[in-house]
């Protein structure tokens, strides 16, 4: 289909722009102009008239992952800025926990350091075993920091685990003698712990395909 | 239809949207993701990077739902987030160089060996056109926007604009149009609508 009147003017017609009026004259004596622009007119109506396209399924629950990802790092990046030291405190409760664990290899020892029970000792070996379990395997494969990025799942645990951190930190430093509080502390780190190695344990066959 | 104009988003789930109401998340999608889909699908022509879009809309609209000031500019703000993220993916380079290994293959869309075989189909005649011409004619002749607009947009003039729509036209004209025509005078047509 071929007319005198080139397209764009025919569009600006059919599209109510200012066209001058001879030019609409013009199409209006011409038949193959007319059929032209009749044909114009219907593609303009069968676009209008083309349905909208429902979404995957899956498409919804990866839009709530992604928000709930983004709340997660919302809110790490407010409980840095709120507690900048929060990370030294998590070294330091690490440290303790070493230093704690290595005194306990020695039963003897409990009376003269004053230190806990044996079911508390038991307690923090057991997170000194899990922490390795869980930060060793990266440190071994020298994945380089920020390839290796945690999921949602065990950002949420993470900052839960350093949230007891803190408050064993601040036990620690006021010397509180509590020991009820700091076997219910230390009991939950373990727990957040083995969730977190659960976790990991879970989704090692996609971290084995992200890092080859 | 697939156009943003043709929607109402109850005040309500707007309001709700704004509170962080997670029912009234769920219901916004429910009501505007087939019309983002629909615009997103037909200006990019992938059904993955499409759905990509309607994620990053909806993300976005959901984050930033609060900062609305005027519950009745949801639809408005939605369409225009959207319209950028298909633009996003339109000039990343990765998008270019797919699309240029497609032409390749698609050179000579007037050609008859390359004729669609359903001259009827509107998808794909609109399918043939390059990218930033099917935006153009989206744009215009589905959602309404200006050449003026349009130009702004992409970052050109309203006459380019007007260029690209009379170019997909002459191309749409020849592969949708022009078999209309064709159907009509052998009489095919009115066998099909009666």
């Amino acid at each position: 289909m071929t007319s005198k009147i080139p397209v764009s003017d025919l569009l600006a017609h059919r599209d109510g722009e200012h066209v001058d009026p001879r030019l609409s004259a013009e199409i209006e004596a011409d038949s193959e102009s007319r059929a032209h622009l009749k044909s114009l007119r219907e593609i303009k109506h069968a676009l209008n008239e083309l349905p909208g396209v429902e979404p995957a399924d899956e498409v919804w629950q990866n839009i709530d992952q992604r928000l709930r990802l983004n709340e997660n790092l919302e809110r790490q990046r407010g409980f840095k800025q709120r507690y900048p030291w929060a990370n030294l405190a998590t070294a330091a409760t690490v440290f303790f926990a070493a230093v704690l664990s290595i005194l306990w290899w020695n039963p003897g020892d409990e009376g003269v350091t004053g230190l806990p029970t044996a079911p508390l000792s038991d307690l923090v070996l057991r997170s000194q075993q899990l922490e390795s379990q869980v930060f060793y395997p990266q440190a071994k494969r020298r994945v380089p920091a920020g390839q290796l990025a945690w999921n949602s799942s065990q950002q949420a645990l993470l900052y839960r685990i350093a949230d007891v951190d803190s408050e064993l930190n601040w036990y620690y430093e006021d010397q509180l003698p509590d020991p009820q509080e700091r076997e219910r502390l230390w009991r939950q780190r373990v727990e957040l712990l083995e969730s977190l190695v659960e976790v990991q344990r879970r989704q090692k066959p996609s971290l084995r395909m992200a890092l080859y | 239809m697939a156009k943003f104009a043709d929607l109402q988003l109850d005040s309500g789930v707007a309001r709700g949207l704004q509170r962080g109401d997670r029912r009234a998340q769920a219901t916004a999608y429910r009501t505007l993701a087939p019309m983002v889909m629909g615009m997103a699908m037909r200006i990019l022509q992938d059904e993955g990077i499409a759905q990509e879009v309607v994620q990053d809309t909806f993300v976005e609209l959901i984050e930033k739902a609060h900062t609305l000031k005027d519950p009745h500019a949801v639809l408005g703000w939605v369409r225009k987030v959207a319209v950028n993220h298909c633009l996003m993916r339109l000039r990343s380079p990765w998008h270019k160089r797919r699309v240029t290994l497609e032409l390749v293959d698609d050179a000579d869309v007037t050609n008859d060996s390359t004729r669609l075989e359903d001259r009827q189909d509107i998808e794909r005649a609109l399918g043939t056109l390059p990218a930033e011409t099917r935006m153009v004619i989206w744009l215009h002749d589905v959602e309404g926007y200006t050449h003026k607009e349009i130009g702004t947009l992409l970052g050109r003039t309203a006459s380019y604009s007007k260029s690209q729509l009379a170019r997909g036209y002459q191309t749409l004209t020849l592969l949708y149009g022009g078999s209309r025509d064709d159907i009509e005078d052998s009489g095919i047509r009115s066998a099909r609508t009666s």
